[in-house]
C-alpha cells in the first residue's frame, strides 16, 4: 500500500525541481516503459499511446514544483492515466471508435517485439492473443479499464490505484469487480482466448 | 415510486459476498472478511466457479507482455518553450468575426421585427385607402415594434440560437433594444449600423482571450495533494463537459485534475458557455488549463459552428434587406 520511492528518485526529483532537465530525463528514462504501457492498454492504440506518454511527461515537468513527495511512480501514473482518460473522452465526444485502426496499429506494433520468443508460430499466437486481450479491454468503460490496467497489468494495490485514479478504495474495488465481471462474460464468449493462453503456457 | 424500490431484489448476504469476490482474489479483504468469504466459498459452487473465472481473467491479462518504450520520451528544451497554440480558441477570433456575429444576432432580431411590420402593413394595407398617409403607416409599424419588443423572450431567445451562448442574455437584450429602435428610425442601414455599434463591446474579447493564453502554467497551481473523497469525480466532470456542449476540453492533464473536476463541473460550463464573459474566464485558471488540451477535433467543430453562425448571420442580413426593400416598395406603391 505505502509505496516506498527509491531513494535515487528523491535526489533526482530535487535536482529536477531546481531546473535540472537532465535529472528529470533520468526519471523519464526510468518510468517511460510502465507509463507507455499504461497508455497503450488504456488507449489500445500505439500512436495515441506515444502521444499521451509524451504529453504526460511534459505535464509532469510543468507540475513538478508541486510534487509533494510520496511515490513518484504513482504520481506520474496518475498524470498519464488522466491524460488517457481525457483522450478517451475526446474520442467519445468525437464518436471515434477506431477499432480497425487499432487492430492495424497493434499488428504493426507486435512486429517490433524483440524476438526472444522462440518460434514464429508461437510469436504470432502470442501477438494474436495480445491483440484479442486488447480488444477485450477496449470494451470496458474507461473507469473500469483504468482499474483493471492498474491492478492486473501494472500490479498496483487497491489503495495506490485509488490514489492514482483519484477515487476511494471502495470505488476501485467496485470498478475492478464490475470490470472483471464484464471480462468474464467476454471470455465466456471467446473460449479460444483461454485455449490459446493454455497452449502458450505449456 | 415505491413499487420500483420494492421490486428490486433484496441485497442478500450472498450478493454482498459476490461483490467481495475480486477483492478476495486480489488479497484486498481484511483478515476477518477474507475468512468469512473463504467459508462462504466452500459451500457455494456458484461463487467458487465465479472465482475461478475471475482468476482466469486476472492471469490472462497479467500475461500481456510489457512492451518496450518505442522511443525516448525525454523532454527537451524545445518542447518546454511556450508554443502559441494554433487552436481557434487560443488564436482569438478576429474582431471582424466578432462584429459579424453581433451583426448576425442583431440582424436576425431586426429581420423578425421588420417582417412582422411588413405583415402588418400588408394586412393593414389590404384596404388601401386606410393606409393612404405614410405617417399612419409608420406609427402603426412602430407601435408593433414596441409591442413585440416588450416580450424580450423572442429577442434574446433568437440571439441565443445564433450565438449558441446562454450568458449572452444581457447583450442579447441590448441587441433587441437596438433592433427595435433601428427600423423605426431609418430602414435600410439599420443592420449595418447596429452591427458597428455591436462591434465595440466585442472588440474587448480577443484581447481577453489573448492574455488568457499566456499564463498557462502558473495558475494551474491550486491543486494540493489531498486525495478527493468524491467517488466518481471524473463522471461529474464528464457531465460538466457534456453540458458545456463540447466547448470545454475536460479538466486537463495535471495530476490534480481529478480534485479540480468537481469544481470544474460547477464552474466550467458557465464560463465556457459565454465567450462574451471572457473577462470572467480570464480570471479562472481552469479555463486556461482546459485550453491547453484542446484538440484538433473540437477546433474543427468550433470552426464549423463559426461558419454556421456567419452563414446564419448573412442569411438574416439578406432577409432583413429584402424585407426592408419590400416594405419600402409596399410603402411606395400604396400611397
Amino acid at each position: 500500500m505505502a509505496a516506498s520511492p527509491e531513494p535515487a528518485d528523491e535526489g533526482l526529483v530535487a535536482a529536477a525541481q531546481r531546473g535540472d532537465l537532465t535529472a528529470f530525463n533520468s526519471l523519464v528514462a526510468r518510468y517511460q516503459t510502465p507509463l507507455f504501457n499504461l497508455c497503450l492498454r488504456m488507449l489500445g492504440d500505439r500512436q495515441a499511446a506515444e502521444d499521451a506518454t509524451q504529453e504526460a511527461f511534459l505535464s509532469a515537468h510543468r507540475a513538478l514544483p508541486r510534487f509533494a513527495g510520496g511515490s513518484l511512480r504513482s504520481w506520474l501514473t496518475r498524470i498519464a492515466a488522466n491524460q488517457c482518460k481525457d483522450e478517451l473522452r475526446r474520442r467519445r465526444r468525437r464518436g471515434t471508435t477506431s477499432s480497425l485502426d487499432r487492430i492495424v496499429d497493434t499488428d504493426e506494433g507486435s512486429l517490433e517485439i524483440p524476438d526472444e520468443a522462440p518460434t514464429a508460430p508461437e510469436l504470432a499466437e502470442q501477438a494474436e492473443l495480445g491483440r484479442q486481450l486488447q480488444l477485450a479491454l477496449d470494451i470496458l468503460p474507461a473507469d473500469q479499464r483504468e482499474a483493471i490496467v492498474l491492478v492486473d497489468l501494472q500490479e498496483f494495490r487497491y489503495g495506490e490505484a485509488a490514489r492514482v485514479a483519484g477515487v476511494s478504495v471502495g470505488t476501485v474495488k467496485s470498478r475492478v469487480h464490475r470490470g472483471r465481471r464484464r471480462l468474464r462474460a467476454y471470455l465466456r464468449e471467446h473460449p479460444e482466448l483461454i485455449a490459446g493462453y493454455r497452449r502458450l503456457e505449456e | 415510486m415505491p413499487t420500483i424500490v420494492w421490486s428490486l431484489p433484496p441485497i442478500t448476504p450472498h450478493g454482498r459476498r459476490r461483490r467481495q469476490l475480486d477483492a478476495y482474489l486480489d488479497g484486498e479483504l481484511s483478515a476477518p472478511a477474507e475468512r468469512r468469504f473463504a467459508g462462504h466459498l466452500s459451500g457455494c459452487a456458484r461463487c467458487a466457479a465465479a472465482l475461478s473465472e475471475a482468476r482466469a481473467v486476472k492471469t490472462l491479462f497479467a500475461t500481456l507482455p510489457e512492451e518496450p518504450a518505442p522511443r525516448s520520451f525525454a523532454v527537451s528544451e524545445a518542447m518546454l518553450a511556450p508554443v502559441p497554440a494554433p487552436s481557434l480558441r487560443a488564436a482569438a477570433p478576429s474582431p471582424a468575426y466578432g462584429a459579424l456575429r453581433w451583426a448576425a444576432g442583431v440582424a436576425a432580431v431586426a429581420a423578425v421585427f421588420a417582417f412582422g411590420a411588413l405583415v402588418v402593413v400588408d394586412v393593414g394595407g389590404g384596404g388601401g385607402s386606410q393606409m393612404a398617409s405614410p405617417t399612419t403607416l409608420e406609427s402603426s409599424a412602430a407601435g408593433d415594434f414596441d409591442q413585440t419588443g416588450a416580450t424580450p423572450a423572442t429577442g434574446s431567445g433568437k440571439d441565443d440560437d445564433t450565438n449558441r451562448e446562454s450568458t449572452d442574455d444581457d447583450s442579447g437584450a441590448d441587441g433587441a433594444n437596438e433592433a427595435s429602435g433601428q427600423p423605426a428610425l431609418g430602414e435600410s442601414d439599420g443592420g449595418s449600423r447596429s452591427g458597428a455599434a455591436g462591434a465595440t463591446p466585442v472588440d474587448a474579447e480577443p484581447e481577453a482571450l489573448n492574455s488568457q493564453a499566456s499564463p498557462d502554467i502558473t495558475n494551474a497551481a491550486a491543486g494540493g495533494a489531498s486525495p478527493p473523497e468524491v467517488a466518481d469525480a471524473d463522471e461529474v466532470a464528464d457531465a460538466g463537459a457534456k453540458r458545456a456542449d463540447g466547448e470545454v476540453a475536460p479538466p486537463a492533464d495535471e495530476p490534480d485534475s481529478a480534485e479540480k473536476a468537481p469544481a470544474g463541473a460547477g464552474e466550467g460550463p458557465p464560463v465556457a458557455a459565454g465567450r462574451a464573459a471572457a473577462g470572467q474566464a480570464e480570471l479562472s485558471g481552469d479555463v486556461t488549463v482546459q485550453d491547453e488540451t484542446l484538440d484538433a477535433a473540437s477546433d474543427s467543430t468550433l470552426g464549423a459552428l463559426r461558419i454556421a453562425q456567419i452563414a446564419l448571420g448573412a442569411t438574416a442580413l439578406i432577409a432583413l434587406v429584402t424585407t426592408v426593400a419590400l416594405w419600402r416598395r409596399a410603402k411606395g406603391i400604396h400611397p
